[in-house]
């Protein structure tokens, strides 16, 4: 046996180590929790005529709702929920802070075997925040904004062994922009964001 | 020639032969290494163990094909559970689930507020697989750290590719921009004094 061989194998057992899983995927009701990040820039002119941005990400989500330290943002089911201690601790969908809509517009699957499968989506994705629940008027929060543009979709299942299946999804926008609302400039303004999430996790497949 | 010189002449001649016979036959000790190898794959499958150890050693494919060289007794005796056809999908399906776990703990530390979960975040903006490191600047900006700064504009000096670059320095800027939560306090606090 070559020396190089021996050292490749013992690299590819060392590789599989340092890769174990520290799997923190979360499962909830045979659905995959996938985290989500929401980053913003919304620009403005201040009383000196100067432009400035300001920066809103999940911590000012969380803190706003009030959510425990350690909280995550994530989407379930189609909701977006704050994750604390691997329980949902609100639905943020349900209380009205959060929206958000996605058009598919393109998709493909690919079908492997065994039920391992591969799918892909493209469309347009919308998603409204407002921090005291007034999706309707931006203005009646203290913080708020509605953004749109497009979306990535990825989805992929693993081989079902046992009636299981790892299911990962990756989920990105790009060129997010639309109107935010802050009571502290007291104004309407222009906002860029992304939102950007993905999870895995094994579920029951029927 | 006297018989006694005869005699010793054929003893030296058989010893000497002797010894080469020996020597021939006896070979070098497998190293430690080469043990463990051939324990894992055992002799009786050869193609199969040299397309296993031939396999490229990036993290991606040898996280998928290390289970299958590890696989344990079977292996030895039927090839076939060894290096089943794998599916392309399925195995896919696997490494992307392996890199979203990394990620996953990403989200778990930027959750976070301590030094040391800061610090785990930086350290993965060097990982090998693009993925871990792009979600690695992520997690840096959703930490909300202003002593990442430097570390992201030092990075992003150093980096080749201008795509990443671009993401660091993106990211260092975005840190460094006053937060909704902040500009809340500031006004909160001028409105009591």
């Amino acid at each position: 046996m070559k020396t190089s061989k021996v050292i490749t194998g013992c690299a590819l057992a060392a590789g599989l180590m340092a890769f174990a899983p520290q799997s923190q995927a979360l499962v909830i009701d045979n659905s995959v929790v996938a985290p989500v990040n929401v980053k913003a820039t919304v620009t403005y002119v201040n009383g000196s005529s100067k432009v400035q941005k300001v920066s809103f990400s999940n911590k000012d989500i969380l803190k706003k709702v009030g959510a425990p330290k350690g909280s995550k943002l994530a989407t379930w089911e189609g909701d977006m929920v704050v994750i604390s201690d691997n329980l949902i601790w609100e639905d943020l969908t349900v209380a009205g802070n959060v929206s958000f809509d996605m058009v598919d517009l393109s998709d493909n699957t690919t079908l492997g075997k065994n039920g391992a499968f591969k799918y892909a989506e493209v469309g347009t994705y919308t998603i409204d925040y407002a921090s005291d629940g007034d999706l309707v008027d931006l203005t009646d929060n203290a913080e708020a904004f509605d953004v749109s543009g497009t979306y990535s979709l990825k989805v992929s299942g693993s081989a079902v062994k046992n009636g299981d299946q790892t299911q990962t999804g990756k989920f990105t926008t790009s060129n997010l922009s639309g109107e935010a609302y802050d009571s502290t400039i007291g104004q309407t303004l222009p906002v860029s964001a992304t939102v950007s999430g993905g999870g895995s996790g094994k579920v029951l497949v029927p | 020639m006297r018989p006694k010189i005869f005699i010793l002449v054929l003893l030296a001649g058989l010893a000497g032969i002797t010894g080469i016979v020996l020597l021939k036959h006896q070979s070098p000790p497998p190293t430690p290494a080469a043990q463990q190898v051939q324990a894992v794959a055992p002799p009786t499958t050869p193609a199969i163990k040299t397309e296993v150890l031939d396999a490229p050693v990036t993290p991606a494919p040898a996280s998928i094909a290390a289970p299958v060289a590890v696989a344990a007794p079977p292996v030895a005796t039927n090839p076939a559970p060894v290096l089943p056809v794998v599916d392309s999908v399925d195995t896919n399906a696997q490494h992307e689930a392996e890199v979203q776990a990394q990620i996953d703990k990403l989200q778990d530390l930027q959750a976070n507020d301590d030094p040391a979960s800061l610090k785990a975040i930086l350290t993965e903006l060097g990982n090998s697989d693009q993925e871990v490191r792009a979600a690695a600047v992520e997690a840096t900006i959703q930490f909300g750290d202003r002593s990442a700064i430097p570390v992201l504009k030092d990075l992003a000096a150093t980096t080749a590719d201008s795509g990443e670059k671009k993401a660091l320095l993106d990211a260092a800027e975005f840190l460094s921009l006053p937060s909704m939560t902040e500009i809340h306090a500031a006004k909160l606090q001028s409105q009591q004094q």
